[in-house]
């Protein structure tokens, strides 16, 4: 079954928040989803550890290299879909968890940094990707941005020209900055458990979500050529 | 991951098999870890990866602990800072190293003396 790859050399541009966002949309749909925490801080386990967690979602750390592969594939038996969260840094790591992927995300924000780190991850992608038997496909996330895309910077707005002239695919669907998405990860469980009183704009949150992971479902559909 | 339909008329249910992502062979692993480290993605054992705690550093003793203040002629103020500064010397062993002296001098007087 499928397997979603977040990377980024950098940290804190929005890798965990994605990929629980995407497992707890993908589980609200009814799929059975193992959600792999190679992160050596755990923060997936965090998440999994309060309240709330789906039955369907299941989360397992794995943080080494030699292993990771093996833990994907078992992975990937038993679930419908397979989140691997890597940490915030280039590693070899992120090499071998390509190397058995369907579909690398790479979130970034807007600024220079982020996208000089993402430029690396895509090289990297790229290069795993000449030596699988299938072309790995891969698309660019555009994670905390604002809201609004009015309210976009100049910068970001750049960068996000700089990636269609490359070629690199984007998920439609920018994931904003929101306190609902940061909410998950203190009051556990899934934006569709969060109440009204606890954070505000849920409603927005959770429609933002959700077409994000419907754009990403797109990307992993569609047909790649080597 | 699944089988096909042997016969081209029957229907196929098996599920997508475009999802089936073969296991990397040793030599794919090895060039796609070579491409990576030259990227900078570089392989780590695994006690690199995990955060050793690390051993917690007795604190430091304080030696010269009293403080007191002395009026003196600025010049004099200005030589002592400059001698401890000189000698990369804590202020107090600076104080030490004059009592010493004086001390070896005073001893030394007293000697000649008798």
């Amino acid at each position: 079954m499928p397997v979603i790859t977040l990377l980024s050399p950098k940290g804190g541009v929005g890798k965990t928040t994605t990929a629980l966002l995407l497992a707890t949309e993908l589980s609200a749909q009814g799929a059975d989803v193992i959600l792999i925490d190679a992160d050596p801080n755990f923060p997936l386990s965090k998440w999994a550890a309060l309240p709330g967690k789906p039955t369907n979602i299941e989360v397992i750390e794995e943080i080494d290299e030699e292993t990771i592969i093996d833990t994907i594939g078992d992975a990937r038996k038993r679930a419908q879909y397979v989140i691997v969260d890597l940490e915030g840094r280039a590693s070899g790591r992120v090499t071998n968890a390509l190397l058995v992927s369907n579909l690398a995300l790479i979130p970034m924000q807007g600024s220079a940094l982020d996208s000089n780190e993402a430029a690396r991850a895509f090289r990297n992608v790229r290069q795993v990707s000449n030596h699988r038997d299938r072309p790995l496909k891969f698309a660019a996330v555009l994670a905390k941005t604002q809201a609004s895309s009015r309210l976009w910077p100049r910068e970001l707005k750049q960068i996000i020209a700089g990636m269609e002239e490359a070629g690199i695919p984007m998920i439609g669907t920018a994931l904003a900055d929101r306190g609902a998405f940061r909410a998950l990860f203190s009051f556990g469980g899934t934006l569709a458990t969060l109440k009204d009183k606890d954070v505000g704009s849920l409603e927005t949150a959770r429609a933002n979500a959700a077409a994000f992971t419907l754009d990403v479902l797109h990307i992993l559909n569609e047909k790649v050529t080597a | 991951m699944t089988e096909k339909a042997v016969r081209p008329g029957l229907a196929n249910f098996s599920l997508d098999d475009d999802d089936e992502i073969p296991i990397p062979t040793p030599q794919q692993r090895q060039a796609a870890k070579l491409g990576g480290e030259r990227l900078g993605f570089k392989s780590e054992p695994m006690t690199a990866a995990v955060a050793v705690p690390k051993k917690a550093v007795a604190a430091r003793e304080a030696l010269y602990t009293a403080n007191f203040h002395i009026r003196t002629l600025p010049e004099d103020r200005e030589r002592y800072d400059e001698f401890a500064y000189r000698h990369r010397m804590k202020k107090g062993e600076a104080m030490k190293l004059l009592l010493d002296l004086a001390e070896e001098a005073e001893a030394a007087r007293r000697a000649k003396g008798k």
